[in-house]
């Protein structure tokens, strides 16, 4: 479905100015904390599906089977893969195809079976606890997660704001290091991506506030360029549909046109 | 395999089979109600709520049509957190007490209770309920236990707060809220009520008329057209540290036809308590 997508991106939006460097983006996919009609003025998305927009050339929205109602998408991602698979965190605990699902876990949905990507409890996570950022580190690279709330597990210290990377059953270097770079100890990032680079990392947060000098809502898309440190606003999802002046944007996905052309023309 | 549009189809109509929710809450809001928030509600007003749970509102609702209700709850133990928003029935109430009330959805409630078994214990709370042509709040089929507590209830053309009296409600308790200038009482309750800090103001007739063997405790009647407490049957009243003020014209402030059991601290402004 997301190649399909792609493959119709034509126009690309403008990117806010300053982020001249980075590779332009063809396609972003995005969920809410709210219902509410993103895709037009009357195409309901609930708080469990979440949009793909191809940026100009058309807006879908995808809802994973089998969550319930009361569920709410807390992140996901898409494998760019032979399978494509969906990865997601939920703000609910859920049982799907009888496999309990903790609000830390991180879900694999095939296309028929959910399977656990991230075990919380057997990563160290504590109960309370809740998943609330899923992404790659590159194309296909080490998962990257943030989560809710502080806790503390091998002596490593990770905060709501922090991303850190999962690997090889324990956590390991901090793509943003909330502490480090001196962010407002109230932030929360609740949706990450790398738009398949190395170099970036596009974010929102739970709340508006202020980095660098940039103000931002909940619904606004924060660039960080891991080697300066260097932030700009990506997008004002103001712009894209006037819902989300009430609604935080809590997941995200990004896909840039490099990877465009390496996965359907070379 | 990548997952198709086609498949997506196919796996959403197998894969709720196997789901099961731990919590969580489900979801109204105005952009939802166009097309049915969830399972059991169809398009449009009323969002009908046929199986228990949590439900939350995400947004203002307002309703358009001039007679449908804007919330029926149709299910046992029900819990609907208004969020902080507000149920707006577009009608506005003039005066203070109010002396008339128009536009708006004449013909619907607010919320509407409706669900049929003694274990509908519903709780509202948190929200605001204005503006409706017919009652903000319906307890048609309230059960034992329901609970209201937070609310603003205000300009409502056919009581602000109705519970007549069935096989379920025995008891109800409200706190904490407010019941302002409907029309014309602010709070019917025939089953026993317990009523605790809360303001009935500027309501057309009687603040809160209570037929039950009722508690009211730490509440202000003020400025209401008709008495600020009416307890209408032979049952018994507690009245516990309540202010009265302005009610009934500055005449009697309260009338209890049954037992008054005086609690102490009840305080009439501008006219001796009974």
């Amino acid at each position: 479905m997301l190649r399909k997508i792609l493959l119709f991106a034509a126009p690309i939006l403008a990117p806010q100015p300053g982020v001249a460097a980075a590779p332009a983006i063809a396609g972003l996919g995005y969920a809410a904390d709210t219902g509410a009609n993103l895709i037009d003025a009357n195409t309901f998305v609930a708080r469990k599906d979440f949009v793909l927009d191809a940026l100009g050339s058309g807006r879908f929205r995808v809802t994973i089977p089998g969550l319930p109602d009361t569920a709410i998408l807390r992140d996901f991602h898409i494998q760019n893969d032979a399978h494509g698979d969906y990865l997601f965190a939920l703000d609910v605990g859920v049982t799907l195809s009888g496999t309990y699902f903790a609000p830390a876990d991180v879900v694999r949905f095939n296309g028929s079976d959910f399977t656990k990507e991230f075990d919380a409890a057997a990563a160290g996570v504590p109960p309370g606890v809740h998943c609330d950022g899923v992404a790659r580190w590159g194309d296909t690279g080490k998962l990257l997660l943030s989560f809710d709330r502080t806790f503390t597990v091998a002596g490593k210290t990770i905060r709501p704001a922090d991303v850190i990377v999962f690997s090889g059953g324990a956590f390991g270097k901090k793509l943003l290091d909330a502490h480090a770079l001196g962010l407002p100890a109230n932030l929360n990032v609740d949706a990450v991506d790398t738009f398949r680079t190395k170099d970036y990392l596009l974010v929102s947060f739970d709340t508006g506030g202020k980095i660098a000098g940039i103000t931002f809502t909940a619904a606004d898309i924060l660039q960080l360029h891991l080697t300066t440190g260097a932030w700009s606003k990506r997008y004002t999802m103001l712009g894209f549909s006037d819902r989300w002046s009430h609604a935080n944007l809590d997941g995200l996905l990004a896909i840039n046109n490099d990877t465009i052309f390496q996965d359907d023309f070379e | 395999m990548q997952p198709t549009p086609l498949a997506l189809s196919i796996f959403a109509l197998l894969a709720p089979l196997t789901a099961q929710a731990a919590g969580g809450a489900f979801e109204i809001n105005q952009d939802c109600v166009a097309t049915g928030c969830f399972a059991g509600d169809t398009a449009g007003f009323p969002v009908t709520i046929t199986q228990s749970g949590t439900y939350v509102l995400t947004s203002d609702l307002v309703v358009n049509s001039s007679n449908d209700d804007a919330i029926d709850i149709q299910a046992d133990r029900v819990d609907l957190d208004l969020n902080g928003h507000t149920i707006d029935g577009g009608g506005t109430c003039t005066g203070t007490p109010v002396t008339a009330c128009a536009g708006g959805a004449l013909g619907g409630t607010g919320i509407n209770i409706l669900a049929s078994s003694s274990d509908a214990r519903i709780r509202v709370h948190d929200g605001t309920v204005r503006g409706f042509g017919n009652t903000g709040i319906y307890g048609g089929n309230a059960g034992d236990g329901t609970v209201l507590e937070h609310l603003t209830v205000a300009e409502n053309n056919a009581h602000g707060i109705y519970f007549p009296s069935n096989v379920y409600s025995s008891t109800v308790r409200m706190s904490d809220s407010m019941i302002v200038r409907n029309m014309p009482a602010g709070l019917i309750g025939l089953p026993n009520l317990s009523v605790e800090n809360c303001v009935f103001f500027g309501n057309q007739s009687t603040g809160l008329r209570a037929t039950g063997e009722s508690t009211v405790a730490n509440s202000r009647f003020e400025h209401n057209g008709g008495l600020g407490v009416w307890a209408s049957s032979s049952d018994a009243t507690a009245l516990d540290h309540n202010m009265f003020r302005h009610n009934n014209g500055n005449a009697t402030q309260w009338d209890i036809s049954g037992a008054l059991l005086d609690m102490g601290g009840n305080v009439c402004a501008d006219h001796a308590c009974p």
